[in-house]
């Protein structure tokens, strides 16, 4: 997937250069953009995005060996303008070929009996009893504000939802903004919490 | 907050691949410079798996979520997660809300004793409790006092009640000075409470005031007492109220009778109450029930 040829550690570091006098915090914003990039070819429906994540970064380094500037008005936007070109030549060669990977295809049109998933299942049954036990003891571990902002923030649907959630953010005095992020990490620590925990117990 | 919905709709459509290309084009490059939209979105992707697991989206949202992010055996597991984790988080809130009215009053009390706490601290914890209930009645002692003698004899029907008042406030103040002497007695490492270090913030009600958290309250190490001006976000119908100190797993660390004071009230504890940690501050109309009344809840940090 990577394209042809390879760049020097030289033009590596003259990209974090560009990023950041500081060492260290060139290496946090290298991360970042990695991160960014592999949810925009997520997000635009790559199936693997850290593959075309690899090339769009040696794209970009390559191009500083080549003693590129960056005249975009901010380096993140030369990574994607370049995430861009990478993405139009997979669109472009999934049109040419008529390909669609399989786990493109929504859960409807999926093959009906994959062995690799059928394996996976069965292992997944083996540890779902664990899982419910990790779950209750993570939610009976959660704090109770927590607990409460998480189930209020979920407990109704449509347009009533929407209007939960604004009451809600009114009522903690925050934006809603904020709110969904606060929300957001509760249920990420949660699951972290329940997939510690089913590694422990598998251990 | 209307400007915040229709940007929250954009970016779901932009999430489940229904914006145009020059659309989806200039969103990116928004959030690849903009860190708290990029927040927003991985976000919001995210709560769009907890709304599918309930149910919630429409059925065109639900086939463009399938499309996008149920495409592996990894997205299916995760959403099913996410249902689980969301029926165990409700079943649990609806469980705390229906035991809440019925607790028994000696459950704080037997949860007291029962918390794991050494002897010295537990000593130095209601001696410097009985300081705080010492301070506090001489106080309204005093402004009691002062009351009566300001109306004069006109009042004199008046100013019996309030000697009376006084009288009785007077001998529960004698039996915490005795009380208080017998603690101190106990415990040898009690300063005396002209030297007292007291340090003092104030609170206001809601979960969070911004998104960096909770207020840190910063506690020196030789404090003794901290005292938190609780401010009112509403009027409250009688100014008897009851204070309870939590610590973020709703144990109780600590309960007083509190009085408003115009729109605050001001609680003073044992620094040694408050470790390095997160606490919240339930502050409701004494007597009241869980449910019927309404609370200030003040959440804080502690830092050293």
């Amino acid at each position: 997937m990577a394209d042809p040829g390879s760049v020097s550690q030289a033009a590596f570091d003259r990209l974090l250069q560009t990023l950041d006098a500081d060492r260290e915090q060139a290496g946090l914003k290298y991360e970042a953009i990695r991160q960014k990039l592999t949810n925009f070819f997520r997000w635009r429906g790559c199936s693997d995005p850290e593959d075309y994540v690899d090339v769009t970064i040696d794209r970009v380094t390559r191009r500083f060996q080549e003693g590129a500037e960056v005249h975009a008005r901010d380096p993140y936007l030369y990574f994607h303008g370049v995430a861009l070109n990478v993405l139009r030549e997979h669109w472009k060669k999934v049109q040419k070929h008529s390909i669609t990977a399989l786990d493109e295809l929504p859960p409807s049109q999926s093959p009906a009996e994959d062995p690799v998933v059928q394996r996976e299942e069965a292992a997944e049954r083996q540890t779902n009893e664990l899982r419910l036990d990790c779950l209750n003891g993570c939610v009976d571990a959660l704090p109770r504000p927590q607990l409460e902002m998480l189930t209020q923030y979920h407990q109704e649907k449509g347009g009533t939802k929407i209007a939960q959630r604004n009451e809600l953010a009114r009522k903690l005095d925050i934006p809603l903004n904020a709110l969904r992020i606060r929300v957001f990490r509760i249920r990420g620590d949660l699951e972290s919490c329940v997939g510690t925990c089913v590694k422990n117990g598998q251990r | 907050m209307k400007r915040t919905t229709d940007e929250t709709a954009l970016l779901t459509r932009y999430l489940l691949g229904d914006l145009s290309e020059e659309e989806q084009v200039s969103l990116e490059e928004q959030f690849f410079a903009n860190d708290d939209m990029y927040q927003q979105l991985t976000a919001l992707e995210d709560e769009l798996r907890y709304d599918y697991s309930q149910g919630g989206l429409t059925a065109v949202q639900r086939a463009q979520f399938e499309k996008r992010f149920l495409t592996t055996p990894g997205d299916r597991r995760r959403v099913e997660l996410a249902k689980a984790v969301l029926a165990k988080a409700t079943e649990s809130a609806k469980l705390n809300a229906a035991l809440e009215p019925s607790r028994p009053w000696w459950a704080s009390f037997v949860q007291f004793f029962t918390t794991p706490v050494s002897l010295a601290s537990t000593v130095a914890a209601v001696s410097a409790l009985g300081a705080v209930l010492f301070f506090s009645q001489t106080v309204n002692l005093r402004q009691e006092l002062n009351q009566v003698q300001s109306r004069g004899s006109a009042d004199q029907i008046a100013l019996n009640e309030q000697k009376s008042q006084g009288d009785s406030l007077r001998r529960e103040l004698q039996q915490e000075r005795t009380r208080r002497e017998q603690l101190e007695q106990g415990s040898a490492s009690q300063k005396p409470a002209s030297r007292r270090f007291l340090v003092a913030f104030a609170l206001a009600p809601g979960l969070l005031r911004d998104t960096d958290g909770p207020k840190r309250l910063r506690v020196p190490a030789g404090a003794d007492e901290v005292r938190l001006q609780l401010d009112l976000k509403a009027p409250v119908p009688s100014p008897d109220l009851r204070a309870s100190l939590q610590n973020l797993e709703g144990q109780e660390l600590w309960s007083q009778d509190a009085k408003a004071a115009g729109s605050a009230v001001t609680l003073v504890l044992p620094a040694r109450l408050l470790p390095p940690g997160d606490y919240m501050v339930d502050l409701k109309g004494r007597g009241a029930t869980a449910d019927g009344a309404r609370s200030n809840e003040y959440y804080f940090t502690v830092v050293r």
